[in-house]
């Protein structure tokens, strides 16, 4: 019995750490919409602060509290100095570019990191006075940890008390209820912003250095922590505080007797907890904030979609016949990173359908990368196929997750389709970590080659190219197609599409499983590239991938993922040999990509073809209003 | 005497605590224009949105022909033969004038289940009649997003107008004109109705305008109908005068509750 009381006091410990950490995200974005990838950083920028501070000032109680108290402020003043030289340049702003811009200022904070600690992991001292345990009925339980159960209280009852009884407070809630009323009440918004912020990323600052005496820091926090933050705001409801404590405490109890019942699935069992959330209520446990979803007039994709002239095909042509003759000319280290960049070509393609064309932003495109990755691997490995018949089962692997997932997230839209299409990767990701029966979990699959006519570096290239080109026809294809048309049609004018009898729901899944499948396509190769699959092929980082390529090429013509893939595998490749900042690099050039607009590399590139062939721009509706 | 083509009964709409549609009820017979007026707010884009579907009533039926609306989709509410405008226009901005025009004539056939031939190359005979039609045809090859407002709104009413409904809602389709071009614009889309045997109701501020055209006005404020009858009757009713007509200072561009 005392074990099961134990097992829910860590549980409840868990759950304070864990509603410190998301508070801050949920206030954000529940007065100013934007959701904070960065968030993550803040806590492990605490953790690393809290390690220094700790270590430094740590000879008694006192000093402990104080390091951590001084660690979480630091983290504060760092989120205000983001929050007023990026993040309010974001607010307003599509989703798409919210999520990425942020992605990247966690990026630049993790190489920073790096910097500082360097990227050995960090052990910290225990808490002074607290390092040994307490007998709950018998049963040990660590002193620390019933200090944390305490804490996640006070900071509730304590924000409570600011948001019901402080101007500051009234005007934040006020503010987030009606975004019209701030300016009614005399409030500058841009100061409530920013403090709403500041106080985020205070508790995500003071939620990592509280993690020092518990957990080895490490520069994989941020991702960790960012992703079960989410959870949290999308349980308890976007913008909630008692949400989200009451939703940090279920996850707490989730994991803690998950790990009793059924360890192998604790990872999915939050995921699969949150997409469940979204589907049946989406405003969360305790009614968030709706969120509006954008018109499409401030989606990326509202250009003109270029169509190809003469010269563009003229292009095309010699590029697709330098491509082929590569062979005869580089070595065999170009061969495959260019064969590498033609993979993710084939896999931003599928994404450019979704998100250029549907106006679908889906945060969770690893899925089906990995589904295919995965299921060439596992019917090679498992089945002992050989390469063509796992190459056809990958896409189809893929195309029917996308098709049982794609069902739940086009029921909704907005931040809500990111978040279910983020949750259902997550939950594939867990999975291909804990399964290890099946994917082998961590130390993956291995000895994934391709069959002996591809199995140079030569054939392989000439496979991939055959393979990427011809998806690529098949998206231009349908781009073109009357589904094509109707898919634009559903993105840029709802209202109208819907009222001419356009099916938007069907049309935005069958855009889902064409994606997933395509995206399938590329894993599955991407397995036979790299001989291996690992569960990192599934992780976020691999979706935010995708969207950087295509909003690198620009969201407006098929050029857009080939130029993208391109630019962003040949910087990666040329970054990560020169320097190991290559995320500082990656995160500056999103933050450019993001504040220079959604043209992209194609997008400028075009703009200059266009006044050099002197097609004046036209004013698009110069008389409205 | 025939049944109507388009029954309302009681029909309402509250958003949170307003009532923005509060116990409508008309007739509105095939080939019939109808006007619907009312102050700013009154509840006519609602009246129109609930017919259009999408936006279920809180209460009360919507009949066309034998079919019940109320609640229906907009999608299913289009396939039983009602075409509509939109008080401000969203433009494809992608597509050219053709492109739009070819892809609801796919729409028609299910056609949007087509991923391989390109939609230019599919076309429809119908397509260059209409652009004609509705005066277009010059202007085919442009972007709708590069359409001036008046040509955007003569676009809205010829894709409403494609699949020759039985019934044509109009949500102030000369707001935002020009004064020259709110006379044409209107009597364009009557003339197409004519011809096509579609029923109009329409929502308009311009009060001559209303009087020049309809068949019959009905006049909403605050969600209720406090007159209904022929232009003449209407005009001389004396709650009409008080509650709309004495403030036609402002007519043009009302509020923007477009459920776009
Ligand atoms: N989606 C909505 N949510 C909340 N309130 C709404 C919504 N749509 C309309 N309303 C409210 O319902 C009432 C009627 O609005 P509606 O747009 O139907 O008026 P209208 O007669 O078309 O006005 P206008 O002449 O300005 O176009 C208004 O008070 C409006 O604020
Ligand atoms: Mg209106």
């Amino acid at each position: 019995m005392s074990v099961y009381l134990v097992q829910a006091l860590s549980g409840v410990a868990a759950g304070s750490v864990l509603f410190l950490i998301s508070v801050g995200l949920t206030l954000v974005f529940g007065l100013s919409r934007v959701v904070n990838f960065a968030h993550g950083s803040f806590v492990m920028v605490g953790g690393y602060l809290g390690y220094t501070l700790t270590e430094a000032f740590a000879t008694g109680p006192l000093g402990f509290w104080a390091a951590i108290a001084l660690s979480a402020l630091a983290v504060g003043a760092l989120g205000g100095l983001i929050e007023r030289t990026l993040i309010r340049r974001l607010y307003g702003a599509p989703e798409l570019l919210t999520l990425l811009a942020t992605f990247g200022v966690g990026l630049i904070l993790k190489d920073a990191a790096r910097l500082v600690w360097g990227p050995d992991d960090l052990l910290g001292a225990r808490a002074p006075g607290l390092g040994g345990s307490v007998a709950i009925v018998g049963t040990p339980f660590p002193t620390y940890d019933l200090v944390l159960c305490a804490i996640g209280p006070i900071v509730l009852a304590l924000l409570w008390l600011l948001f019901h009884s402080t101007r500051f407070g009234l005007a934040v809630r006020a503010a987030t209820e009606d975004r019209e009323i701030t300016a009614a009440l005399g409030i500058d918004p841009a100061r409530l912003f920013t403090g709403v912020f500041v106080l985020g990323a205070t508790f995500a600052g003071l939620g990592g250095a509280l993690q020092v005496p518990r957990q080895a820091i490490t520069l994989d926090l941020d991702l960790a922590w960012i992703v079960e933050a989410f959870v949290v705001v999308v349980i308890g409801g976007f913008g909630s505080l008692p949400g989200a404590f009451l939703a940090a405490q279920l996850i707490g109890q989730v994991q803690a007797f998950g790990i009793l019942i059924v360890p192998e699935i604790t990872l999915v069992g939050v995921f699969a907890l949150m997409a469940v959330v979204l589907v049946v209520r989406p405003r969360g446990l305790i009614g968030g904030v709706v969120v509006p979803v954008r018109a499409a007039a401030a989606s990326p994709a509202t250009r003109a979609p270029a169509r190809a002239g003469a010269w563009q095909r003229l292009g095309t042509a010699a590029a697709v016949a330098g491509l082929a003759a590569l062979p005869l000319v580089a070595d065999p280290y170009r061969l495959i990173v260019v064969a590498e960049a033609l993979i993710l070509a084939l896999f931003a393609a599928g994404l450019h359908l979704l998100v250029g064309i549907g106006g679908l932003v889906s945060f969770g495109h690893a899925a089906y990368f990995g589904l295919g990755a995965y299921g060439a691997a596992l019917t090679v490995h498992h089945l002992g196929w050989s390469m063509t018949p796992a190459l056809v089962a990958a896409p189809l692997a893929a195309a029917a997750g996308a098709a049982l997932f794609g069902a739940v997230c086009v029921r909704r839209h907005g931040i809500y389709l990111a978040m279910l299409t983020l949750a259902f990767a997550q939950i594939l990701w867990s999975a291909a970590f804990q399964w290890t029966a099946l994917t082998g979990g961590d130390n993956g699959i291995l000895g994934i080659w391709p069959d002996g006519w591809a199995a140079g570096p030569t054939g392989f290239y000439l496979l991939t190219l055959a393979v990427a080109l011809t998806g690529l026809a098949v998206v231009r294809r349908i781009a073109f197609s009357p589904f094509g048309f109707a898919l634009r049609a559903a993105n840029e004018a709802p209202a109208r599409a819907a009222a001419l009898g356009l099916p938007i729901r069907a049309l935005h899944w069958a855009a889902f499983v064409i994606a997933g499948g395509l995206a399938g396509l590329a894993g599955g190769l991407y397995a036979f590239a790299k001989g291996s699959v690992f569960p990192q092929v599934l992780s976020v980082a691999v979706s935010v991938q995708g969207l950087v390529i295509i909003l690198l090429g620009g969201l407006q013509a098929l050029s857009g993922p080939v130029i993208g893939a391109a630019v962003f595998h040949g910087l990666e490749t040329e970054i990560m040999r020169a320097t190991e900042l290559w995320r500082l690099w990656l995160g500056a050039l999103i933050l450019i990509l993001v504040l220079a607009g959604p043209g992209g590399v194609a997008g400028a590139a075009g703009a200059l073809v266009r006044r050099w062939t002197g097609e004046r721009e036209r004013a698009a509706g110069a008389d409205r209003s | 005497m025939t049944a109507p083509l388009l029954e309302v009964r009681d029909l309402a709409k509250a958003f949170g605590g307003v009532a923005a549609v509060d116990g409508v009820s008309f007739r509105l017979d095939a080939g019939a224009v109808t006007a619907v007026i009312g102050p700013n707010g009154a509840g006519k884009t609602t009246l129109l949105n609930l017919i259009a579907g999408g936006l279920a009533p809180d209460r009360g039926r919507i009949r066309l022909g034998r079919v019940d609306l109320a609640g229906r989709s907009a999608r299913a509410v289009w396939r039983a033969g009602v075409g509509r405008t939109f008080q401000i226009p969203t433009p494809l901005a992608s597509m050219t004038v053709r492109e739009a025009v070819q892809l609801v004539f796919a729409a028609r056939t299910l056609g949007y289940w087509r991923f391989w031939q390109p939609l230019a190359a599919i076309g429809h005979p119908e397509t260059d009649p209409l652009l004609g039609r509705f005066g277009l045809d010059r202007l085919a090859g442009a972007r709708c997003g590069d359409l001036p407002y008046g040509t955007l709104k003569r676009l809205d009413l010829a894709l409403a107008m494609a699949a020759r409904p039985s019934l044509l809602l109009l949500d102030e389709p000369t707001a935002g004109l020009g004064d020259d071009a709110r006379g044409p614009l209107l009597a364009l889309a009557l003339a197409r109705a004519r011809a096509d045997g579609t029923a109009v109701l329409f929502v308009e501020h311009d009060v001559d305008l209303v009087f020049g055209h309809a068949e019959r006005v009905l006049v909403l404020d605050q969600g209720r109908v406090i007159a209904a009858g022929p232009p003449h009757q209407v005009r001389a009713d004396a709650r009409v005068r008080a509650a709309y007509l004495g403030d036609q200072a402002a007519p043009a561009l009302g509020g923007d509750h477009d459920g776009s």
